[in-house]
């Protein structure tokens, strides 16, 4: 069921219940958001992606995130306010210290006007660059594997492999977290024949066709375990993946 | 086994036999074993006053309980002898002999183990005469000190479960309507009307809900909730039934901190107890309501008293906060209709349906009805449970119940709500306590902590003590929480260690309207409050620290120095001996004198001056 709303005294149309930043997104809009995805339900973490919503009925304007927020029937949503992005500016200057020279930090600074941070780069932390937006452990988990964890609480929460063990064994490197970090903090090293990745070291799986490795050995068992493509399709590369497809194709054109 | 009870008239013979077979005169000997008295060796004083009466031929096992807390937890271990109401306090194991012999044979009273009303001099013999207990009005509590915790025969014997079978006689629909019209408000901290909460559970979509009592009580010093599980677990428990019945729940949950061992024991043996009686299980009472209970302990976060950490924690995930847009009434426990009340707040309800609800709005304010447990601790005299009809001034509590400020000192603040309420100066001390006033004032009633602060505290010292607190038990998901705390934790250290400017005040400002306006849950958006209502009532405190480098409580020691007055100084040695520094120097009978560079400011000389001749500035 769709539901009307207006972002910033524009109608859009939109699936009940939709993120309202998703929504805000597919209509050209811009929200700084660190630790949204739209495959995977939000935690909102981050707080970058204030808005004001008001909703029919309801009085005021309230501040809230987009990520989390459904979006509904009357919905009246203001993007952009001094009072959203003075918060956002703030909550925004709480991580520059982990992430310093991150360029998805940069980015969204430039687009509020912070120019000088106002605290100084945090050292030692458990993980350098970390900002603490889950991702990497709500993609490993939507992908099965649960091989991260958020562990502990308050100035003591990081991520990493579960009750604080140094090597995540239940990694198979496929490097999921790796892609999705924000700030590119996961550490993921190929050499010819291995990938180091949360204190593992995994043999490397080559193509079949054209020789390059392309996944690891054990990401590779657990494609084919799962069965979601063919077993063949499974010891191909991306690209060597889709010229196959594209043969197989040819016939029916 | 008892044999399950068959219906209401099954139990009122239940409770017929046990008051037949139990004289009303009979002497009875409680010693309170709750957490308070229990530090002080109150098992230990039961024990022994089993073996002496033993040994003196005296049926001890009709004629001896042990209690849960009696409130009174400064003066313990407390004993109280029935029929004649007789308190001791600070009762020993080598006070027992003389208790059981002329208390107990010789039906005297031991005058030396009496409280003394420090006002009066005058020596207290019952409950009655304490003025610690004469200005509360007990209707929670008052039970504890009648009935042994762990004997569901002795809650039934007082009238237990009778709110149960009128629950039965009215139906769920009048019920709830009575629990609505009552006014009850939550007890755990947000004061949400507890009848428009079962209502808005009972209507929604779904075939199976759930009731849970949370028994997180994650509030460092509190214990409201620890002392009615532990001393009253059956009046939780009934509220709990009666709940059930009119939401039209099936199950339920007790969630309560690991840290609660004792409590754990007496609700799980509770919930045994009613079962095997036929008041848990299929068909209540013979009636159509089916109902049980199961005990969830928590690992003791502060986060996971609050609601949907709760619910996450209770299903076996991390117990972290999320949105909740669609309420925990219609979509909670795996994402079934859930009822969530504190435990103050389920132990009201059997008192509402039994006495009605006009009764229990004639206590309390308009608003804000019934009565309320403080847990009154920190710089008054009297520490302990205090229990007071809602609207009763901050004054009456701490002066009239708690006797004040000890030492002749004088009051300086109070903080409620917890470790996230705020602190009230003295010009607040006439504000009624109930939940909207209180946030009115920059503070909260949260589930009833009650600090009281004296002359000799720093309110710097005091902002940054809550935030230490609050920011290792943010759960660490929102960075305005996460981040913003320690921030403004360390902020205040600059200031208590003077580095701080007006700058550093102004970034605590900023700082705090962000954490408050864009934090996730309760636990973020109120952690500002201890900075922000000493802001608010204790700014010139503030100020004193940046501009002029001064702490005024003489209590961060980087803006302190000790001196020694030469015209009170005697030459006693004293304070030079015991110097661990060896910075006081000075002949005999001449004035000594302190080296600043040398001086680590422990405070040791100014302790063990008999002549009072250290000052600090
Ligand atoms: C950080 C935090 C901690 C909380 N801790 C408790 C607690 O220990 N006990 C409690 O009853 N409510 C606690 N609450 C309040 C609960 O979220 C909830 O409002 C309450 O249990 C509802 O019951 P009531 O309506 O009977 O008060 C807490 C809330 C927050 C935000
Ligand atoms: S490692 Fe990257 S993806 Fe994972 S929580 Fe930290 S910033 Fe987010
Ligand atoms: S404060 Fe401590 S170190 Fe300083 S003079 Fe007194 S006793 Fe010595
Ligand atoms: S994207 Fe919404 S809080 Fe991070
Ligand atoms: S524990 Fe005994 S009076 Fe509180």
């Amino acid at each position: 069921m769709d539901v009307r709303l207006t972002i910033d005294g524009h109608e859009a149309k939109a699936p009940k219940d939709m993120s309202l930043l998703d929504v805000v997104r597919r209509v050209g809009g811009e929200i700084p958001a660190l630790c949204h995805h739209e495959g995977i339900a939000p935690i909102a973490a981050c707080r970058l992606c204030l808005v004001e919503v008001r909703r029919p009925g309801r009085g005021e304007a309230v501040l809230t995130t987009s990520c989390d927020y459904p979006v509904s029937e009357g919905l009246e949503v203001v993007t952009a306010s001094p009072r959203i992005r003075r918060h956002r500016a703030m909550n925004l200057q709480l991580l520059l210290p982990y992430a310093p020279d991150a360029p998805a930090l940069h980015e969204i600074a430039e687009s509020l006007g912070v120019t000088a941070p106002l605290f100084a780069p945090v050292t030692g932390a458990p993980l350098p660059g970390c900002i603490l937006c889950e991702l990497c452990v709500r993609v490993c988990a939507a992908l099965g594997y649960h091989a991260l964890a958020a562990i502990g609480r308050g100035d003591h929460k990081r991520v990493g492999p579960p009750f604080g063990r140094s090597v995540a064994t239940a990694c198979v490197g496929c490097g999921a977290c790796h892609e999705v970090c924000p700030t590119g903090c996961i550490a993921m090293e190929d050499t010819a024949t291995t990938r180091r990745i949360w204190g593992r070291e995994l043999e490397l799986f080559t193509c079949r066709r054209c020789g390059k490795p392309f996944t690891t050995v054990a990401h590779r068992t657990v494609m084919v375990a799962r069965g979601d493509i063919p077993a063949e399709s499974c010891d191909l590369c991306e690209t060597c993946r889709s010229r196959d497809y594209a043969r197989r194709l040819a016939p029916v054109r | 086994m008892t044999a399950r009870l068959a219906g209401p008239r099954a139990l009122t013979r239940y409770r017929e036999a046990l008051t037949r077979a139990r004289d009303p005169g009979r002497r009875v000997v409680s010693v309170c074993v709750g957490t308070g008295c229990r530090a002080n060796g109150a098992r230990e004083v039961y024990a022994a006053l089993r073996a002496q009466a033993e040994k003196h031929g005296v049926a001890c096992e009709e004629q001896s309980r042990a209690t849960g807390c009696l409130g009174f937890c400064q003066c313990g271990p407390l004993l109280s002898v029935a029929p004649e109401g007789i308190v001791y306090q600070h009762v020993r194991v080598a006070d027992v002999p003389e208790i059981v012999e002329r208390t107990l044979l010789g039906g005297e009273t031991v005058e030396r183990l009496l409280y003394v009303d420090p006002a009066t001099g005058r020596p207290c013999r019952t409950e009655e005469e304490i003025p610690f207990y004469h200005r509360q009005q007990r209707v929670l509590l008052r039970d504890n000190a009648l009935l042994d915790p762990t004997s569901i025969d002795d809650y039934i014997a007082l009238g237990g479960y009778s709110a149960l079978c009128r629950a039965f006689e009215m139906g769920p629909v009048a019920v709830l309507e009575e629990v609505k019209r009552s006014g009850l408000r939550g007890r755990g901290g947000a004061g949400f009307p507890t009848g428009r909460k079962w209502e808005a559970c009972r209507d929604a979509a779904g075939d199976l809900r759930y009731v849970v009592c949370n028994a997180d009580e994650g509030d460092p010093g509190a214990f409201m909730d620890d002392a009615l599980l532990e001393g009253d677990p059956h009046s939780v428990l009934e509220g709990m039934i009666i709940g059930a019945f009119a939401i039209g729940a099936r199950e339920g949950y007790v969630y309560v901190r690991q840290e609660y061992p004792v409590a754990v024991e007496r609700i799980t043996r509770a919930i045994d107890q009613a079962r095997d009686l036929g008041l848990l299980g299929e068909s209540v009472l013979g009636s159509d309501l089916s109902f049980d209970v199961r005990v969830s302990r928590g690992g003791g976060a502060f986060v996971c008293g609050e609601a949907s950490a709760m619910m996450a924690s209770l299903e076996g995930r991390r117990g972290v906060p999320r949105r909740r847009i669609i309420h925990l009434s219609e979509r909670g426990l795996w994402g079934r209709p859930t009822n969530l009340n504190n435990v103050e707040t389920w132990a009201n309800v059997p008192q509402i349906v039994l006495r009605g609800a006009d009764w229990f709005r004639s206590m309390g304010t308009e608003r804000s009805t019934g009565t309320k447990i403080f847990s009154l601790v920190g710089k008054v005299n009297d520490t302990g449970l205090v229990e007071v009809p809602m609207g009763a001034t901050l004054r009456d509590i701490i002066f009239g119940i708690g006797g004040g400020i000890p030492g002749g000192k004088g009051f300086k603040a109070v903080q409620t709500g917890g470790p996230s309420g705020g602190c009230l100066p003295a010009e607040k001390l006439d504000t009624p306590v109930d939940f909207d006033t209180l946030v009115a004032e920059g503070s909260m009633m949260g589930s009833g902590g009650m600090i009281v602060m004296d002359e000799d505290t720093c309110m710097v010292d005091v902002a940054r003590y809550f935030l230490r607190f609050l920011a290792s038990e943010s759960c660490g998901n929102c960075t305005s929480c996460r981040e913003g705390l320690w921030r403004l934790r360390d902020l205040l250290g600059d200031i208590a260690e003077g580095r701080g400017t007006r700058d550093t005040i102004a970034l605590i400002e900023e700082l705090a309207d962000t954490v408050k306006a864009t934090s996730l849950c309760a636990l973020g958006t109120s952690a500002v409050n201890p900075v922000l209502s000493t802001l608010r009532h204790f700014r010139d405190e503030y100020l004193a620290h940046v501009d002029d480098k001064r702490c005024p409580a003489a209590v961060c020691k980087a803006l302190i120095t000790f001196s020694i007055d030469p015209d009170a100084c005697n030459g006693c040695t004293l304070c030079a001996a015991r110097c661990p520094q060896g910075a006081i120097s000075g002949e005999k009978r001449q004035p000594h004198t302190i080296a600043p560079e040398l001086c680590i400011k422990c405070g040791i000389c100014r302790d063990v001056c008999p002549r009072d001749a250290v000052r600090v500035h």
